[in-house]
């Protein structure tokens, strides 16, 4: 099941982990480029989706979530595939 | 080569159990303040120790501003903010300059809440769940790479971890790398934060307070029955006295010997003669140039437990002679507890506010008297005097000893 506010929930998520307020947290924001995230920072994020979600991000598309867009989407495509 | 250099203390940041801050710590101990109350940062459950050495009002955001702390452990929140103080108060900055030049050395030896949060995740989400950020902050090390961290001290980064006396072989450390000409300035810490998996530990092994007798730290006194653990955070500044002199900075005091030990006795006994602790003040004594009646008291590392008491009052009597009933002997572990790494160097803070206050803490919580335990224990009240050198110990039953002895400065 997909909720219906993943994007509200996932921005949470972000802005928990890499303490910004959510506001900040624009879609297309590139977390290591725009918003200053280091390298292990970028993994907590991911990781921390993973938990809320008790979906696993495969090793090779860890790489792919830079965005707010990008982890909903990656996100979505998970929990589909769960059903 | 190790050069023949003057080593002072040019800053001092301190959070205690019974104060945070230097002058806060050093009125606490003028009044014979404890610090001992019941945990409230975890839940003992039913065990029958309920109190701890905590520093209760600490709130990490005050010192090191609201963000980073996330998966940071306590020991490290509380050793960063130790460090803060100690630079502020010693005026060093840290610049693109000196930086490579300036080293931190760390005593901690318990980094127990990182392994046990990441060890509660494991087996209760899962391996695939467990938060990455936890994972940095369960090796030793941690603490001490978070100071230079967040204070951009680019030399030498170091952990010693030889539990009771970690933060005393740090100052050694320190004052070595000083001499061989390889660092001018060095944060030296101490720090142990209080968990309920080392709280577990230390009660399963039988060593806290309350689980044979009553729940009091009362070094020397007959119904001493164990430690009352608790968490302190220490940083001094030790300096080249030539470089402090050069920066202007204000000295605390001078080091005039820092020595250690270990008895390669048996795993967690106490060596029954205390040879390793009467080696190390006999070698400090030599070191400083000092004779027994020149010290002015002894900090002791006492503790409350029976056995460590008495050895530590024989090790007196035999090194000082006939000047053991003549020289004041003080535990400030019956105010503060048993910080473990950090109460060697909590010792040597509080002996620098003696300096400069002119005075000698209390061993409180003294009531009756063991025959065993004969000395000037300076009971329940703090004694005014100048000072001008103090002997600290430091020791356990881990094999591990230490002695420092420092020098007054009169703030020049």
């Amino acid at each position: 099941m997909v909720p219906q506010d993943l994007d509200k929930q996932i921005k949470e998520i972000i802005a928990r982990v890499i303490e910004l307020d959510a506001g900040e947290i624009t879609p297309d924001a590139d977390f290591i480029n725009d918003l200053g995230v280091d390298s292990l920072k970028a993994i907590e994020i991911t990781g921390a989706i993973e938990k809320a979600f008790r979906v696993v991000v495969p090793e090779e598309k860890i790489r792919d979530i830079r965005t707010l867009n990008q982890a909903v989407s990656l996100t979505k495509q998970l929990l589909e595939a769960k059903g | 080569m190790i050069m023949d250099k003057k080593i002072v203390i040019t800053g001092v940041g301190v959070l205690a159990p019974n104060a945070i801050g230097k002058d806060n710590f050093w009125q606490a101990l003028k009044e014979g303040k404890s610090g001992i109350k019941p945990i409230t940062i975890f839940n003992p459950g039913l065990f029958k120790s309920q109190k701890a050495g905590e520093i209760s009002d600490f709130k990490a955001e005050e010192f090191l501003g609201p963000k980073g702390l996330q998966n940071v452990d306590r020991a490290t929140k509380l050793v960063c903010s130790a460090a803060k103080l100690a630079l502020e108060d010693s005026e060093l900055q840290i610049t693109e300059r000196n930086t490579d030049s300036i080293g931190v050395v760390t005593g901690t030896t318990l980094s127990l809440w990182n392994v046990a949060e990441l060890s509660r995740e494991m087996v209760e989400d899962g391996p695939q769940f467990v938060t990455a950020g936890i994972f940095p902050g369960t090796t030793i090390n941690s603490a001490s790479s978070q100071i230079s961290i967040r204070h951009k001290i680019k030399g030498f980064n170091t952990t010693i971890s030889t539990g009771y006396t970690a933060s005393l072989d740090a100052l050694k450390y320190a004052v070595n790398f000083i001499k061989l000409g390889r660092a001018k300035a060095v944060l030296v810490a101490g720090v142990e934060g209080l968990t309920f998996a080392g709280f577990t530990g230390f009660y399963k092994i039988g060593f806290l307070a309350g689980i044979k007798g009553e729940e009091i730290s009362c070094p020397f006194d007959k119904r001493r029955n164990g430690i009352i653990l608790s968490e302190a955070a220490v940083v001094l500044v030790v300096e080249d006295a030539e470089y402090a002199k050069a920066r202007g900075a204000r000295v605390y005091a001078e080091l005039t010997a820092v020595e250690n030990s270990f008895d390669a006795f048996r795993a967690a006994k106490y060596e029954p003669q205390a040879a390793g602790l009467k080696r190390t003040m006999v070698k400090a004594l030599k070191s400083s140039g000092l004779h027994q009646e020149d010290i002015d008291c002894v900090f002791s590392a006492a503790n409350s437990v029976v056995q460590q008491d008495i050895l530590e009052t024989k090790a007196i009597r035999e090194v000082f002679n006939i000047y053991a009933d003549k020289t004041p002997v003080t535990a400030i572990k019956s105010m503060v507890g048993e910080s473990f790494s950090a109460s060697g160097i909590l010792q040597l803070a509080a002996a620098l506010g003696c300096f400069e206050k002119n005075f000698i803490p209390p061993t409180i919580n003294y009531q009756e008297k063991d025959s065993s335990c004969d000395l000037d224990y300076v009971p329940n009240q703090s004694r005014e005097q100048e000072l001008n050198n103090i002997m600290i110990n430091n020791f356990g039953p881990g094999g591990n000893n230490a002695t420092v002895v420092v020098k007054n400065h009169g703030g020049e």
